[in-house]
């Protein structure tokens, strides 16, 4: 599955050559993991809200077919689009243009996607859905799932604990066919224009990336798709040629990490980028290469690859050694999904990975 | 991300189906009641036999509203009821890209509009082709406000010349490529007006919009050659590799695509020649007219409040009758030509 980092189309779209050019620096920076000590912040995960308000039939219909149907989506649907819009920012940091979304407005917490901010503990441009603009700070980031946090810096004019938010969801449960709402700002903030909403359904859903038909495109990037709820469900990530492939990395990547986050800690491997890699050490074994350690936020690790696994193919390709395993994977491009088969307690597994870049 | 025997470790995913998807056929299928009546004011316009754009019926005697960047040649007009028509140019409004052209017909069920009130951000809104289900359907993703007026190129770089501009490059899949514009020709003459030098074309074509015709005059070989060069976006020349991420990402736009007094913008997937026709509310009242796909997640929609006013003057002909090659002056497409 080809898919591209929404900056490039961005790019596509604008047609601004520094802003292609940017971008390409922005995935090939190096970073220096510094982690933000916890100064003030206080370090609390936020809860998912409990399962509430029940819904109209039609939400749990394969499709709607009716007209009653159609109204009860828009009711639920027109319910939901001003506290999905006033939570919805614009954040910038340097040269890069995404969006987010306000989750808590007592610590200032905003989610968006790593590869808008790129770095920890850098300046951040918040405007909000009225135009209005604050200072943030990037904190951590997971680069290899793309979840990124940035933090409101306090301020004089505008009290950040009247900022509307909005919780996150639980999205144990998520299923294809829910309906869904993706805000945002593509193509960049546009003054003028309130966050562009867009409504859809879960195409498919894996653990670590949701797919929907909310089109995306540059600058939607970090910024929230919510459930029929109210809820956010994911933060906008990547999209494919298809205009149903447009992907989102469910909250559960920052809900699982979020004490990592908040502390400025940065890790994982970019999914994009000239050489591609899986995050495994290995030794040669007599059938395959047995792995002996994942990198954390690597391709293998996200997989769900352990120490001790045996991989004996990747794609129609035999392994034999960690050597020749490296030659297979460069033959593959950072994005491109393979899979590997492996032994596993005598049991032989097969896994989809998706392959990251290497710094 | 586990596959096969594994699956119960995770969860289960299913894929939805293509049929399933918001703008899929099952859920289309729904709105057929929403449709019924506003399929029938809408025509399929085609000009010298393709498909080009919808219409709107906003006269029973036959007079239709559609995308005026798209017509060329010999326009014809398909009902809902699979009549064919032959139609008439009566008038453009260059500013909302809409034309008015009449067919020889009567009695014909007219739009119903609905422009006291916008719709809500998040309401559905449902285009309308000649089939039982709509072509596509989306909601409201941003509430009425203008789109700056984005100029059309030629699509060529230039340095001055003697008495013209010289053409160093002409550019892939633009306008200049496909009138057979060639580097070394030199431009002398675009839309009437003469053209001293470099600077002189750039500023004269900035006043045009993207899908305008001019009339183009250059000297080639001691031979002086006239062609008519669509103009192009910009956005689409500036560098190949991503024109085609474009069309591999979005999905064919519409030439024409800013600009525009006012829109309402929407998010269902058009093909570029399904706009031109109504877009209707769950009650099936028209609130506009789709005029351009401009984006992969964009879709454009002149509000009924701005298109209702426009019938009557393009009947009286208070525009100069359509003649699609600016080739004088005065046909200019300015900004505020309209209104």
């Amino acid at each position: 599955m080809s898919v591209s980092r929404l900056k490039n189309l961005e790019a596509a779209e604008n047609s601004l050559f520094k802003r292609i050019v940017s971008s390409v620096l922005v995935l090939g920076v190096l970073v220096s993991a510094a982690p933000l000590s916890a100064q003030k912040v206080k370090v609390q995960k936020p809860v998912s809200s409990d399962p509430a308000s029940k819904l109209s039939q039609v939400f749990f219909k394969t499709v709607p077919d009716s007209l009653e149907d159609l109204k009860q989506i828009e009711k639920k649907v027109t319910s939901l689009t001003e506290s999905s819009i006033h939570s919805t920012v614009s954040v910038r940091v340097g040269d890069a243009q995404g969006s987010g979304v306000i989750i808590d407005n007592k610590a200032g917490y905003i989610l968006t996607a790593a590869h808008v901010i790129g770095l920890a503990q850098k300046n951040a441009i918040i405007i909000l859905h009225d135009g209005r603009r604050l200072k943030g700070k990037t904190m951590g980031l997971n680069r290899g799932m793309d979840a990124g946090l940035v933090k409101l810096v306090e301020n004089d004019e505008i009290e950040i604990d009247k900022l509307p938010q909005v919780k996150m969801g639980d999205i144990s449960k998520l299923e294809s066919g829910e309906w869904v709402i993706a805000t945002g700002h593509p193509n960049g903030y546009q003054s003028g224009r309130a966050p562009v909403v867009r409504l859809g359904r879960i195409v498919s859903r894996k653990k670590h990336l949701i797919q929907t038909d909310c089109t995306l495109i540059g600058g939607d990037s970090g910024g929230p798709l919510f459930n029929m709820k109210g809820e956010v469900i994911g933060i906008h990530s990547r999209i494919g040629p298809a205009t149903s492939w447009n992907f989102h990395i469910p909250v559960s990547a920052f809900q699982n990490n979020w004490e990592k986050l908040v502390s400025g800690d940065m890790w994982g491997a970019k999914p994009l980028g000239q050489n591609a890699v899986l995050g495994v050490n290995g030794i040669d074994a007599e059938q395959g290469c047995k792995v002996t350690g994942v990198t954390r936020g690597f391709p293998a690790e996200i997989a769900g690859l352990k120490e001790n696994d045996l991989i004996i193919q990747l794609n129609d390709q035999k392994i034999t050694g960690i050597e020749q395993l490296a030659g297979v994977v460069q033959q593959y491009k950072p994005g491109q999904t393979v899979q590997l088969k492996l032994i596993r307690d005598k049991k032989t597994m097969s896994f989809e990975v998706q392959l990251a870049a290497r710094d | 991300m586990f596959i096969g025997s594994l699956v119960s470790d995770g969860f289960a995913w299913e894929q939805l189906r293509p049929s399933q998807l918001t703008s899929g056929s099952q859920i289309r299928k729904a709105f057929r009641s929403v449709v019924s009546t506003p399929r029938s004011w809408t025509v399929r316009v085609r000009a010298n036999g393709k498909e080009v754009s919808l219409g709107a019926i906003v006269g029973s005697e036959g007079w239709i509203l559609t995308k005026a960047s798209q017509l060329e040649g010999q326009v014809t007009c398909e009902l809902a009821t699979a009549e064919r028509h032959e139609a008439e140019i009566i008038g453009v409004d260059g500013k909302l890209d809409l034309a008015l052209i009449k067919i020889n017909a009567k009695n014909l069920p007219t739009v119903k509009w609905q422009s006291t009130s916008d719709p809500k951000v998040g309401q559905w809104l449902v285009t309308p082709g000649l089939s039982m289900s709509p072509v596509s359907v989306g909601v409201l993703s941003v509430a009425r406000r203008a789109i700056k007026p984005q100029p059309g190129v030629l699509g060529v770089r230039i340095d001055d010349a003697e008495g013209g501009a010289l053409v160093k490059q002409v550019m892939r899949e633009s306008g200049a490529e496909e009138a057979g514009l060639k580097p070394g020709d030199v431009i002398m003459n675009v839309a009437g007006e003469n053209i001293e030098n470099a600077r002189a074309l750039s500023n004269f074509v900035e006043k045009f919009l993207p899908g305008d015709r001019v009339r183009v005059k250059v000297l080639r070989e001691n031979e002086e050659i006239t062609a008519i060069v669509i103009l192009t976006d910009p956005q689409m020349l500036i560098y190949d590799r991503l024109r085609e991420m474009q069309k591999k990402m979005g999905g064919a736009l519409s030439r024409r695509k800013s600009g525009f007094t006012e829109v309402l913008q929407h998010d269902a997937v058009l093909r570029p020649e399904d706009c031109g026709g109504v877009i209707v509310n769950l009650n099936g009242q028209a609130i506009g007219l789709n005029i351009a796909r401009a984006g992969r997640t964009k879709s454009f929609a002149i509000p009924a409040d701005h298109v209702i006013p426009m019938i009557e003057k393009l009947k009286l002909k208070k525009y100069a009758p359509y003649n699609p090659v600016k080739d004088a002056k005065a046909q200019t497409v300015s900004t505020d030509m309209s209104s």
